[in-house]
C-alpha cells in the first residue's frame, strides 16, 4: 500500500516518548483527563474537551485538523451529567468533524465534516461517510457504512476490512515525518 | 470596549469579546466562543449558553445597511460552530451545530434549528418551529412544550458547567 509521506514542521509538533505527535496549535483542555495510549497524531486546531469528562484514546488514532471532540451528556431527573468518551485503537477521524459520541470502537473511519451527536455508539470496523449527521444515541453495528443527513445504513464492509484498515493506520502514522533541514 | 456582565455568569479566559457588549446573569461562555460587536452593540439576556467555536457577530452587510443593536433573549443555547448574525433572537431557542443565521433573519421563541441548517436573509422563523434536513429543508411546527424543554435542557447544562468549568479553565473576572 503506498501512502505519500507528509512532512510536518518539527517546531510545530510535539513528539512524546510513547510516540504521540501532537500539534502546538491543537487545543487540549483539561489535559489531566485526556488519556493517549501512544502512536497517535493530533493535528492543528482540534479541540479536545477533557474538562467536561475524561476522554481516552487508543493507539494509532489519527485525528485530522479542525475537529472538536467533546464528551457526551445524559439527562437525569433535573440534572445533566457529562460522562466518559472512550475511543479505541486504529481510528481515523476526518477534518472539521464534531464528535460527541459515547464510545467509538476499533478500526473506525469517520469522514470529513461529520457531526456525530451526543451518546452515539460506533462499534468496531464501521465507516461513516463524509458529511453525515448521526442523530443522538444511534448505534452503528460492526462492518456497516452509514451516510446522509440523518445518517442511515448505506452498505456494509467486507470481512477483510479489519486487517486492511489496521495496515492503513500504521502506514499513515509512519508516513507523517518531520521535515529535515 | 465596554462590557457589562450580570451576576453568576462564567466567561472562560480564551473566549473573545470585542466591542460594546452586555451579558445577563447566569450565562456560560465556553472557551473559544466569540462575541464581536463590530458595527453596533450586542445585548444578551439571562441564562444563555454559548458553546465552543460559536460566533455572534454584529456586522453591517454592505454599504447600504445601517448599524443596529443585536438583541438576544433568555435561555438560548448556541451549539458548537454556529455563526449568528441575525439582529433579533427570542427566548428558549436551540441553535444547532454549524448553522449560519444571516443578518436579516428573525427568530422568535421556542425554536430548534438542526445541525448545518442555514437561515437566510429575510426569513422570519415563527414560534415553536423545528427546521431540519431530510435532506431537503423541512420546517415543522411543534407544540408549546418545545419552549419548556429547550429551557430545561439549557438550564440543566448551565448548572453542571458552572461547577465544572472553573476547575480546568481560567475564568475571566
Amino acid at each position: 500500500m503506498e501512502i505519500e509521506t507528509k512532512t510536518f514542521d518539527p517546531n510545530q509538533y510535539l513528539v512524546t516518548k510513547p510516540g504521540n505527535k501532537i500539534s502546538n496549535k491543537s487545543i487540549l483542555r483539561g489535559s489531566q483527563r485526556i488519556i493517549l495510549s501512544g502512536k497517535s497524531i493530533i493535528k492543528e486546531n482540534t479541540m479536545i474537551r477533557g474538562d467536561l469528562a475524561t476522554t481516552s484514546f487508543g493507539k494509532f488514532c489519527i485525528i485530522e485538523k479542525d475537529c472538536v471532540i467533546k464528551p457526551p451528556y445524559r439527562r437525569f431527573q433535573n440534572q445533566v451529567v457529562f460522562y466518559q468518551l472512550s475511543i479505541g485503537n486504529f481510528n481515523i477521524i476526518g477534518e472539521n468533524s464534531v464528535i460527541s459520541s459515547a464510545s467509538i470502537g476499533n478500526f473506525v473511519e469517520i469522514g470529513k465534516n461529520c457531526i456525530i451527536e451526543r451518546g452515539c455508539i460506533l462499534k468496531d470496523c464501521c465507516k461513516i461517510l463524509d458529511g453525515t449527521i448521526l442523530p443522538a444515541e444511534t448505534v452503528v453495528a460492526p462492518y456497516q457504512i452509514y451516510g446522509g443527513k440523518p445518517g442511515k445504513l448505506i452498505g456494509s464492509l467486507p470481512e477483510s476490512r479489519l486487517e486492511y484498515f489496521q495496515d492503513y493506520c500504521i502506514e499513515l502514522y509512519n508516513s507523517f515525518i518531520p521535515k529535515k533541514k | 470596549m465596554t462590557l457589562k456582565i450580570g451576576q453568576n455568569t462564567i466567561i472562560c479566559d480564551s473566549s473573545e469579546l470585542e466591542g460594546d457588549i452586555t451579558i445577563g446573569s447566569n450565562c456560560v461562555l465556553h472557551p473559544f466562543s466569540r462575541i464581536i460587536a463590530k458595527d453596533g452593540p450586542i445585548v444578551i439576556g439571562d441564562g444563555n449558553l454559548l458553546e465552543a467555536n460559536c460566533v455572534l457577530i454584529n456586522e453591517k452587510k454592505g454599504t447600504r445597511d445601517s448599524s443596529a443593536p443585536m438583541r438576544i433573549g433568555n435561555y438560548n443555547r448556541f451549539e458548537i460552530g454556529s455563526e449568528v448574525r441575525s439582529l433579533t433572537i427570542g427566548n428558549c431557542n436551540v441553535i444547532g451545530i454549524k448553522t449560519k443565521l444571516e443578518r436579516g433573519s428573525v427568530l422568535k421563541d421556542g425554536i430548534v434549528i438542526a445541525p448545518t441548517v442555514n437561515v437566510k436573509d429575510g426569513v422570519q422563523v415563527q414560534n415553536y418551529t423545528v427546521m431540519f434536513h431530510k435532506p431537503e429543508l423541512i420546517v415543522n411546527i411543534s407544540s408549546e412544550s418545545q419552549k419548556e424543554e429547550n429551557k430545561l435542557s439549557t438550564t440543566e447544562q448551565i448548572a453542571f458547567l458552572k461547577n465544572m468549568l472553573p476547575k480546568y479553565n481560567n475564568i475571566r473576572n
